[in-house]
């Protein structure tokens, strides 16, 4: 059977298929990312020096590391830590963090409470991160919550 | 430890560079965002104020006890000549440690209203885990800690908003840092141990006080991920190998306070731009201290 012979559509006609292809590009963009990202990996593992010692040295190096946190550090400090965050979010009163830590509250405060209580809870690097995620959701001045992260480990070492 | 191993004028300018270097940054981040952060304050919705006026002071409690448990599990291991008290304590952490959490269960029970056979059911458990397997006390404290989750899943109300709470930051956090932990390990190896990045390139980098120097040191600071008090023996390392006071006094200041996994944390919280802000500031402010440093102790 033979085709009709079809004029060549206008490039911005919107049923051309470049401009129709475009379109399916902006409307999904979740699509693209996972394009994205299923390609960036497959080229990472097509391309990757298995074999070469360098690299898979730092393979087992990279597990080796994950096993230690793992034994070291998930159950005695990442666990304990989480709970206390989450005991903070529900018992903690807003009033409290708000008087201590908010917008309206003396920096020398503020920062006073948030260095110290982050050198006390500071265990290990990991178990300020939930803490500081309580805070930065607790308090709007989050300016205060920073100093969490950056005395607490130095802060430990002071008695040792 | 840092002044005792690596001198005093390292242990001094550490101290006084990490409390300052806080306050700075606090402060910077803080102009930095003023207007967002009037935003956040006038749209700001209340959080759920829970329980009576009269349970105020078990809180404090509450968050004592939990605090114990955690400092006393975690407590750093140091031989008897180092200092008697820390010595004491960490011949004692497990004692402690399960002290602390006996009190917290029986907060829980007596004060907050909790039912007690579960708590109960789990003090059992750790007991006869810690009387079973004395040499693995993770085992008796994960048991602990799982007694807890299904006491708290178990009790409507408050143990139920804390279990979820508790839950939602694991979520968030958990996969980005175990990822991240990875990914550290894969780039830059475990201390003493060579990643993907050789130890000869970084060392040969960042001896003297160059500017770029302290600013690789810092940079490696901030990406890598160092252990509690693993930071010293490895500076300890470099410096024998040649690298600058000033550097070092870098690496200190932006090791602990950064890693690569924190930053893909910090980054769920934060986002992007003000993690990358954060990031930035840490690295620059441990660079300018180090050079500052080095200029006048080399």
């Amino acid at each position: 059977m033979a085709t009709q012979p079809t004029t060549p559509t206008p490039l911005d006609a919107a049923s051309h298929p470049l401009a129709r292809l475009r379109g399916a590009i902006r409307d999904n963009p979740t699509e693209l990312k996972w394009l994205a990202g299923i390609v960036a990996v497959f080229l990472l593992v097509l391309f990757m020096p298995v074999g070469v010692p360098r690299f898979d040295n730092a393979v087992l190096e990279g597990l080796a590391l994950l096993n230690w946190y793992a034994r070291e550090h998930v159950m005695l400090c990442l666990v304990p830590a989480f709970f206390i965050a989450g005991a903070i979010a529900v018992f903690l009163s807003k009033d409290a963090i708000m008087k201590y830590l908010g917008p309206t509250a003396p920096k020398a405060v503020a920062y006073g409470v948030a260095s110290v209580s982050g050198s006390i809870l500071a265990v290990c690097s990991c178990t300020v991160l939930p803490l500081f995620g309580v805070f930065t959701g607790a308090a709007p001045a989050w300016g205060q919550p920073l100093p969490f992260s950056i005395p607490g480990r130095p802060s430990m070492c002071w008695p040792s | 430890m840092t002044a005792k191993i690596l001198g005093l004028e390292l242990g001094v300018a550490r101290a006084v560079g990490a409390v300052t270097f806080s306050m700075v940054i606090g402060l910077i981040m803080q102009g930095l965002y003023r207007r967002e952060e009037q935003e956040r304050a006038a749209a700001r919705k209340g959080f759920i104020l829970s329980g009576a006026e009269s349970r105020r002071w078990g809180y404090r409690r509450l968050f004592a006890l939990q605090v114990a448990v955690l400092v006393f599990a975690n407590w750093a291991p140091a031989s008897a000549e180092d200092g008697g008290a820390w010595h004491l304590i960490y011949a004692w952490k497990w004692p402690l440690t399960a002290f602390a959490a006996i009190g917290l269960a029986v907060l829980l029970a007596w004060r907050f209203r909790w039912a007690w056979p579960p708590l109960a059911a789990t003090g059992l458990m750790v007991v006869a885990l810690a009387w079973l397997l004395p040499q693995q006390p993770v085992v008796a404290f994960s048991a602990g800690l799982l007694g807890l989750t299904l006491a708290a899943a178990l009790q409507p109300g408050d143990g139920e908003e804390w279990l979820s709470q508790t839950w939602g930051f694991a979520r968030l956090v958990m996969p980005l840092l175990l990822g991240g932990v990875l990914l550290a390990g894969f780039l830059l190896g475990r201390p003493g141990h060579d990643g993907i990045i050789p130890a000869e390139w970084i060392s040969a980098a960042v001896g003297g006080n160059a500017l770029s120097a302290n600013f690789l040191s810092a940079l490696v600071g901030a990406f890598m991920y160092f252990a509690t008090l693993t930071e010293v023996p490895i500076v300890q390392g470099l410096l024998g190998a040649g690298m600058g006071k000033g550097p070092a006094l870098a690496l200190l200041l932006a090791g602990p306070a950064l890693s690569l996994p924190n930053m893909l944390v910090i980054r769920g919280f934060l986002g992007t731009q003000k993690t990358v802000v954060y990031c930035s500031l840490v690295v620059v402010m441990a660079t300018i201290t180090g050079l500052v440093f080095g200029t006048f102790y080399p």
